[in-house]
């Protein structure tokens, strides 16, 4: 089975160092949810068509011959699956219910989450972990004492969990129409009802990443 | 490592389509790639002075492996493993032009990876494939006819003539 050398794009420049540093940024994002890691490994430009330069770098990163892949409609283009097949040599699934990493391009293409591995009670880590792409997130510092920390607008999440020493602020930037930020919050509130069973999530925009993994709880008003 | 992922385009057509076999045995793409394998890295890098300093970047920089070489048992039965052979291959793609060369040689020469693979990028881009053709390819294939050639003689030279007597009743 041969790949089109012509549609493969680069990978990393150094794969050995490339890697590990992105891996340890990676580690430190899901150690400490709610911070934005920056994986500056791949130039801005060098990532396939409608690919994050850091979901690029988490694929090239993570994936390998044993690590099942799903790639949504508006990722799962002619390059990124030779560029994939040349890099990584990583299965390519069409039914996310068998992946292991969910590569989510935009919002409005994400999956049912309850169709994805949860893990099992003897294997809680045979599960997926979905990188979906969205359009920004922000650290929102905390505001001053006398600010009532419920008033923040719907599309703010206060995270509290393992990794976060008191709470954080995350704000997703959206239209004031959409309503993915909801329905992906309430995604992560059922989420996290299965601990510790569950998906664990990395939102990627640009070359950052910030990663909610099944552990952390969202604080409802 | 997987089996070779080299395909895409002969050398000399356009940069139109790919035919993932452009690179198995029997194909020119193929025979020169195993031409550029079997030659000496010396000679090699001496021929390609000249496009030394063709701009590429890197797709797979050089990485040294190990293949499973197969056989077949009795030359035409069921495939054997036959054992593990380190090999070497790099990837890269010419800037000027957009063609990719792979490179793939057996042992742990990093550097022989890198001349074939050039030399297999050149040969796919239209615009030096016909003097990197002749400059290159035709002085190895010379290089490597001479070399069969001595080994036949030095051979031929220790043949030895049996004659049997019928015999007689």
């Amino acid at each position: 089975m041969g790949v089109d050398l012509s549609l493969v794009c680069k990978g990393f420049d150094e794969p050995v160092k490339d890697s590990q540093s992105s891996f340890r940024t990676i580690l430190n994002a899901l150690s400490q949810p709610g911070t934005v890691g920056h994986l500056d490994v791949i130039p801005l430009g060098h990532a396939p068509e409608k690919w994050t330069e850091a979901a690029w770098a988490l694929a090239m990163t993570l994936l390998d011959g044993d690590t099942r892949v799903w790639l949504s409609p508006s990722l799962a283009t002619a390059v990124a699956h030779a560029s994939l097949q040349f890099h990584t040599s990583c299965p390519i699934t069409h039914d996310p219910g068998e992946a292991d990493f969910i590569f989510v391009g935009n919002v409005n293409e994400q999956p049912d989450w309850s169709s994805l591995r949860h893990g099992e009670a003897e294997f809680p880590d045979l599960s997926a972990t979905v990188i979906l792409q969205v359009p920004g997130i922000e650290v929102v510092e905390p505001s001053a004492p006398n600010v009532a920390p419920n008033v923040a607008p719907s599309s703010t999440w206060e995270l509290r969990g393992p990794g976060i020493e008191h709470t954080r602020l995350i704000r997703l930037q959206h239209e004031p129409e959409d309503h993915w930020p909801e329905q992906l919050r309430l995604a992560l509130v059922a989420n996290r009802a299965q601990f510790p069973l569950g998906v664990d999530l990395l939102l990627v925009w640009l070359d950052l990443v910030c990663a909610l993994p099944r552990s952390t709880r969202i604080v409802t008003n | 490592m997987n089996l070779p992922d080299a395909c895409a385009h002969q050398s000399g057509s356009s940069q139109e389509g790919s035919n993932p076999k452009a690179a198995n045995p029997g194909t020119i793409r193929g025979d020169r790639l195993a031409l550029l394998a079997c030659s000496d890295p010396k000679i090699l890098a001496q021929l390609l002075i000249p496009w030394a300093e063709t701009e590429q970047t890197w797709l797979r920089r050089p990485e040294t492996g190990l293949v499973m070489v197969q056989g077949r048992t009795g030359g035409t039965g069921t495939r054997f493993n036959l054992g593990e052979m380190s090999a070497t291959r790099c990837t890269i793609r010419l800037t000027a032009c957009g063609s990719t060369g792979v490179g793939w040689v057996s042992g742990r020469s990093a550097k022989h990876a890198e001349l074939i693979a050039l030399a297999d990028a050149l040969l796919q881009s239209p615009a030096h494939c016909e003097e990197v053709r002749a400059k290159v390819i035709e002085p190895l294939i010379k290089i490597r006819q001479a070399a069969l050639e001595a080994a036949a003689a030095l051979a031929a030279s220790t043949r030895v003539e049996f004659f049997t007597m019928t015999r007689g009743e």
